[in-house]
């Protein structure tokens, strides 16, 4: 993990120690910066601008494998300084931010008002809601309650240049400009440094419920899914496991070789033991041994699966993630089920709901070394990939080794709007200084 | 513009049809306007039948360097389909079929002339609904509710428009036709999509729009608060919310309002009120149950004197009715109204409403107040007869000083109507230049020379007659909505 060091302050010349746990994708910085202002942060963008400086903005680092590798690594812009909850009005529903506070700082002051902001992170101690936002990061929970722009009323960012500049606002409902908050978030810090946010909040929910469906095979419960789907509501969470990928996550709940279906239910107490109970039925209409995971305990279980992705130890080697219609997704599945590499360990889930697959590769059991690893992996990307194709769907490599990234564009190609979003980092960037060649099509 | 009229007026005869185009001057009269105070009358009005259709003439425009002004059903409320500088009106109304309904995935494709209202009946025959809902629906349509990022009451638990727009066709200014989002729910790169929704047609136009469905609730309440002024609705709306309850809409009508609409619709509300709040609450039968009784006993607690829940579809539906026919009803009270589309933190209702009541007496004026209370967006409507020299002026000064208050408070310009001509003045009192500027470079990335909507959102450049100068007010008529 690339935890931040916190003894670099300013613009001082960074300890080696330090520079090296600002690495991205194996490439080291030449200096560190940590701002504790607004100002400061613009000094060092001013600057960095007109002296040509690459800068990577950097929150807790835990999802800072994603993205092509940088073209070019001067300067970390560390946010670990610009931290704390700036406002909280529950009576409002309303908080505001500043970018380097962790997801767990932000969810135990809201929670303090019986509120929270029901965005998944991976790593919570350590990700930050700067970082959340620029990665558009969204978990299992997106299926109720979508990505960081959905909940994201305002942001304040320091463009390329130096300027601090402002979209959206405090109020809740807000069509005063463009609404920039929506192109901020998902932009990787290609666009400008994001300091602070303001986010719509929902009231905490009173209860959880998680239960978990093991099917022999994977058309039996994705009809499961399927139906769970079409109720009037929709679960928190519903998630496909393979038996491989449960396997990782050292879970007793989770049997091993079955296709596991886990389904998540929050809200009123009432409302959440009558979709418990719907859940149970239907998973058992469709042949699932049903097990509820005892009530308290489920929210670490989603916080592994969670975590999976992104994790250090033993996390996997590459994740390729495709995206499709919900309808594709059996189809998509049925035609991976039965793919083996040699020596590859593969798991796969899918948020059936979104239309999200996501293939977790784990090498360390191919006899041929690192080298030979990386050439395996890099074989099995292009070829995912192509088959997504055929399939209608979308693969991004969302996490691979740097020696895989250097022959592959991990966004993929033929993205549609291409030429707008150029446009858009000519625009907003034109000396290419935030993240170059990290995002989709090198911008 | 090297073109003659005449030549302009035969290209886009030969693209569309020669009955597709209108350039005589009375028939153009009926395009000057929208729902807002302003007037311009455009060179002609298009009226395209497909996206190829759209392309030629954005292109044709483009080379020609003509604005092209999008329009849907004219309901908007900023002068976001007026064409201030002239040009061509593009008039999406043909485009106006729903292409698809999946059910399995919870979309629908339409074009951008399709009214908002049909969808979502169309939905419903599936089972499912689309959510957003101004108060225009039975008008408005979905290519213009993207265009200004359309609200309505129950947004409040499902969102504005852009939380249920999964992507969209659009032509861009030199006429390439391009896709923004799509059908699934990823897409890589930067979300053009949500910078899209809600640009007021300064971006380009859309040609197909694919929105999210949502499945239609098992249970559904409708409650009537009758309160004795609006001082306790106001703290009403802070305790619902104080309660961890996020109804799926909650609606207040003051005084004034409920005299109008009971004009209109006899013995809907109580007429001796001093407000009414209307809260609606959606979800499974036990939960609905629960939450109705916490947010009746909410209100009781805060000074209701009456609380009724609707019992049945028919009554629910009187009671939305009212309240979405509330501004044609002021038509009742006063020849003309200009309406002000504020928000506020919803902790600042009560004061924000005490400033509209002073601002309204220090300028003699009429103020009715029906509004979305549960996301803090207030719409004091100022009613008025333009015929008395002097009034407008006063009106417009008076709708100035509430917005000013309104972002002193923390607030903002517009909720939901867009900026379009009408606050465009007052954008500096939200943003400074450097916000402005990240904005317009954006919208220098979509549309270089500025061809969609020219002179709108943003102050300066080619002027049109801002607020305080504005023309007529708009005529009410029972038909007319916000």
């Amino acid at each position: 993990m690339n935890s931040p060091a916190t003894d670099a302050t300013g613009s001082e010349a960074s300890p080696t120690g330090t520079l090296a746990s600002y690495a991205v994708d194996g490439m080291v910085p030449r200096e560190v910066v940590l701002p504790d202002s607004i100002e400061e942060v613009s000094r060092v963008m001013a600057s960095s601008s007109s002296d040509g400086q690459a800068v990577l903005p950097l929150g807790g680092g835990t999802l800072s494998c994603q993205g092509n590798l940088p073209r070019t690594y001067d300067l970390a812009l560390g946010t670990s300084k610009l931290a704390g909850v700036l406002y909280h009005e529950p009576a409002d529903l309303v908080a505001s931010v500043q970018a380097g506070t962790t997801v767990s700082d932000l969810r135990s002051t809201l929670a303090k008002g019986g509120q929270t902001l029901p965005l998944d992170s991976p790593f919570p101690d350590q990700a930050t809601i700067g970082g959340i936002i620029a990665a558009g990061y969204s978990g299992p929970s997106r299926l109720s309650f979508g990505d960081p722009r959905d909940w994201l009323i305002g942001i304040n960012v320091v463009t390329a240049d130096g300027r601090v500049s402002k979209a959206g606002g405090r109020v809740v409902k807000n069509v005063t400009g463009y609404d920039l908050c929506k192109l901020y978030s998902g932009s990787l810090g290609t666009l400008g440094v994001i300091v602070e946010a303001n986010f719509k909040l929902t009231p905490l929910p009173d209860d959880h419920a998680t239960i978990i469906g093991a099917f022999d095979g994977p058309a039996d419960a994705y009809q499961a899914a399927k139906s769970l789907l079409s109720l009037s509501y929709h679960p928190h969470s519903l998630l496909l496991v393979d038996g491989n990928l449960a396997g990782h996550l050292d879970e007793e709940m989770l049997p091993a070789g079955k296709v596991v279906l886990l389904v998540r239910h929050s809200g009123r107490r009432s409302a959440v033991k009558r979709k418990a109970q719907d859940t149970n039925r239907i998973l058992q209409v469709r042949h699932g041994r049903c097990a509820e995971v005892p009530s308290g305990t489920d929210g670490s279980l989603w916080q592994k699966l969670i975590d999976l992705d992104w994790r250090q130890d033993n996390g996997p080697d590459m994740v390729l993630r495709a995206s499709m219609l919900p309808s594709q997704v059996e189809g998509f599945w049925a035609a991976f089920h039965d793919d083996t590499h040699t020596g590859l360990q593969r798991g796969m889930s899918a948020d059936v709901g979104m239309g999200i697959v996501k293939l977790c590769y784990w090498a360390g059991a191919v006899p041929l070394g690192p080298e030979g690893q990386d050439s395996i992996l890099l074989e099995v990307a292009r070829a995912v990939r192509e088959k997504a194709r055929s399939l209608d769907a979308h693969l991004v490599v969302q996490r691979c080794q740097p020696s895989v990234k250097a022959h592959i564009d991990v966004w993929g190609e033929g993205i549609e709007g291409l030429e707008v979003m150029r446009r858009i980092k000519e625009q907003m960037d034109p000396s290419h200084t935030l993240n170059p060649g990290r995002f989709v099509g090198g911008l | 513009m090297t073109l003659s009229r005449a030549q302009l007026i035969r290209e886009l005869q030969g693209i569309v049809g020669a009955e597709n185009v209108i350039f005589h001057p009375d028939d153009l009269l009926v395009y000057e306007y929208d729902g807002s105070v302003d007037k311009a009358v455009p060179e002609a009005a298009v009226f395209p039948a497909n996206t190829e259709e759209v392309s030629r003439v954005v292109a044709m425009a483009h080379r020609e360097n003509i604005p092209v002004v999008g329009r849907g059903s004219g309901t908007g409320l900023s002068g976001g389909a007026i064409a201030s500088l002239g040009g061509i009106q593009v008039v999406l109304t043909r485009m106006k079929a729903i292409l698809e309904i999946d059910e399995e995935n919870r979309l629908a494709v339409v074009e951008p002339g399709v009214i908002n209202l049909d969808l979502d009946k169309a939905a419903r025959e599936h089972g499912m609904r689309y959510a957003p809902d101004p108060s225009s629906q039975r008008a408005c349509s979905v290519g213009g509710n993207v265009a200004e990022n359309a609200g309505g009451p129950h947004c409040l638990a499902y969102g504005v428009t852009t939380n249920h727009i999964l992507g969209m066709e659009v032509v861009l200014e030199d006429g390439s036709v391009a896709w923004l989002g799509g059908k699934a729910r990823e897409t890589p790169g930067y979300d053009l999509r949500g910078a899209f929704v809600g640009s007021e047609g300064t971006f380009g136009l859309a040609t197909k729009i694919v929105v999210r469905l949502l499945p239609v609730p098992e249970s559904v309440s409708t409650m009537l608060g009758t309160f004795p002024d609006i001082d306790s609705a106001c703290t009403a709306v802070s305790s619902i919310i104080g309660q961890g309850v996020v109804p799926a809409a909650m609606e207040m009508i003051d005084s004034v309002s409920i005299g109008a609409i009971l004009n209109v619709t006899k013995d809907v509300f109580p007429a001796d009120a001093g407000s009414v709040l209307l809260v609606e609450v959606e979800g499974l039968r036990e939960e609905v149950e629960e939450t109705r009784g916490g947010i009746e006993a909410a209100m009781y607690d805060t000074g209701a004197i009456e609380v009724k829940t609707a019992t049945d579809p028919a009554e629910r539906e009187r009671l939305w009715q009212a309240r979405k026919g509330a501004f044609g009803a002021l038509g009742t009270l006063a020849p003309n109204y200009y309406l002000v589309d504020a928000v506020v933190p919803r902790t600042r209702l009560a004061d924000m409403l005490a400033e509209v009541d002073r601002i309204a007496k220090e300028h003699d004026l009429m103020v009715a107040n029906v509004f979305h209370a549960g996301d803090g967006n207030l719409h004091p409507c100022i009613a008025f007869d333009e015929r008395v020299p002097g009034t407008l002026e006063r009106v417009m000064h008076a709708g100035g000083e509430m917005l000013e208050v309104c972002v002193g408070m923390g607030g903002t310009l517009s909720g939901e109507h867009g900026v379009g001509l009408e606050k465009k003045a007052y954008m500096p009192l939200v943003f400074s230049e450097d916000d402005m500027d990240a904005m317009m470079r954006v919208r220098n990335a979509f549309s270089p020379a500025a061809t969609f909507n020219p002179g709108k959102i943003f102050p300066g450049g080619p002027e049109h007659p801002g607020p305080v100068q504005g023309q007529a007010g708009m005529r009410a008529a029972p038909g007319d909505f916000i």
